[in-house]
């Protein structure tokens, strides 16, 4: 019974943060039918995924290899309708560089970790704007994305804090 | 908040980079097969969007939930100016019938003079609106109807006011509608009553512009803007807006249509009968037979 218990537990804990990305994915599609100012809560919405990928790489990298980066961009681009392959590589970049940057987290505060998803929250979007502008054939308007981008950047304390949460009842550490 | 730990990464740098290398040479290549096979791509998507259609349809359930008890309380609070609204609209309503009706004889006495034969079969199909697209570089919604239902690429989506947009892949269970604020859309149009036709396009955040009328005609705003049907792809007359001004060498559209308020579109079936060279005519033969079959059919 014990041994039943402990599967289960190692199986929550291997798919929670994967979970987590895919259930941002599907919120991020929610028809909400908003309108006016609060059009602005999609934005912040559509910056969900990446957020929880980021905060997943940098503190369970072993229960979030590079192949679920690929999955969730895959998942996005497939959804949302976007060109195959854009989004999957932004977060393949994002992936790189969090997991490059291994020795600066070490002991880093979370000051560190919310600066680092700015910068990966400015790449990623500049790679899907490239892409998606080179396809279009068309330089699309940056400012709807920078709006996003600001957003994001913003709004990642809150969405980190909820997943630490999960993480310390999850895997019972911080 | 926490202190972070440190990453356990393989070693060596095979070990490490070999997987990550080979994942992003398949998105290299997804890119480039964008490009190349756009239609082979717009298979893959729709077939990925139909498998995971009743995940999102599930999650669709708690906003669907929500929006009931919104528009509720919305109605509860406003229900007195919300009687005296519609009593006015039943007025106005009346008098519309009564003009249509009289038009509508006047129509078929004057076809039967000209011995007119309709070719065109329209009708309609009901789909709801199971996820809402509304990204950086795309405007569009999901739909739970697909080939199974009738449903064929190309296909216009109107919502209660009027046109909303376009079907541009259609899966087994569900479809993709490109709507009438995407970049990439495009929908031949025509001003009511002065028989001026122009492109209607997408401008993401901004209004839709109605492209490639002349400069030296004036155009009032307020002036109604429907389907054109030119090409015979789509319907002609369908509502889409009114001339909201002029902005450069374009024009500027306000729809009737509300995106923001969209649970359910109606999917427009079109088939001119006679035009059998038309491809569209095909594909509807091949996919739903019986066009003139009643349809309201909410999947």
């Amino acid at each position: 019974m014990s041994r039943f218990l402990h599967t289960i537990e190692e199986f929550w804990k291997a798919s929670l943060p994967v979970a987590s990305c895919i259930f941002f994915v599907l919120m991020m599609l929610m028809p909400l039918s908003i309108h006016g100012p609060l059009v602005t809560v999609k934005m912040i919405l559509s910056a969900f995924p990446l957020m929880a990928l980021c905060f997943w790489i940098v503190n369970q990298p072993e229960h979030f290899g590079v192949g679920w980066s690929f999955i969730i961009g895959f998942m996005q681009d497939v959804l949302l309708g976007q060109p195959l392959g854009m989004t999957a590589l932004a977060y393949l970049g994002a992936d790189f560089f969090l997991r490059g940057q291994g020795h600066f987290f070490l002991q880093q505060s979370f000051q560190h970790l919310w600066m680092m998803f700015a910068v990966v929250m400015v790449g990623v979007s500049a790679v899907q704007w490239l892409i998606a502008s080179l396809m279009m054939h068309n330089w699309i308007d940056v400012m709807p994305m920078l709006v996003r981008v600001a957003l994001g950047i913003l709004f990642f304390p809150l969405v980190a804090f909820l997943l630490h949460q999960m993480q310390r009842s999850v895997f019972g550490r911080a | 908040m926490s202190r972070i730990r440190h990453n356990g990464m393989p070693s060596s740098i095979a070990g490490q980079y070999g997987p990550a290398l080979i994942l992003v040479g398949l998105a290299v290549f997804l890119i480039v097969l964008n490009l190349f096979f756009p239609s082979l791509v717009s298979r893959i998507r729709i077939t990925f969007t139909d498998l995971l259609a009743p995940f999102m349809h599930a999650a669709a359930k708690p906003s669907e939930a929500l929006q009931g008890v919104s528009s509720a309380w919305e109605s509860v609070a406003s229900v007195r100016e919300e009687n005296k609204r519609l009593q006015q609209q039943i007025d106005e309503l009346h008098e519309w019938r009564d003009l249509a009706q009289q038009q509508a004889s006047e129509n078929r006495s004057l076809k039967g003079l000209m011995k007119y034969k309709d070719d065109s079969v329209m009708s309609f199909l009901t789909a709801r609106v199971i996820a809402e697209v509304g990204g950086n570089f795309n405007n569009s919604v999901i739909v739970t109807a697909g080939s199974r239902d009738g449903v064929v690429k190309d296909m216009i989506a109107m919502g209660e006011e009027g046109v909303v947009g376009r079907v541009i892949e259609a899966g087994e269970w569900s479809s993709r509608v490109l709507l009438f604020n995407d970049l990439n859309f495009r929908l031949p149009v025509m001003l009511e009553g002065t028989q001026l036709r122009a492109i209607l396009t997408g401008e993401g955040s901004g209004s839709p512009l109605l492209l490639y009328l002349p400069t030296e005609v004036e155009i009032k705003p307020g002036t109604r803007v429907v389907t054109s049907g030119h090409g015979g792809l789509f319907p002609a007359h369908l509502p889409v807006g009114t001339v909201q001004g002029r902005k450069g060498q374009d024009v500027v559209l306000a729809p009737y249509a509300k995106l923001d308020r969209l649970q359910m579109v109606r999917l427009v079936q079109y088939n001119l009968a006679g035009g059998a060279q038309n491809p569209l005519n095909q594909e509807l033969k091949q996919a739903a037979p019986d066009v003139t079959a009643p349809p309201a059919k909410v999947p």
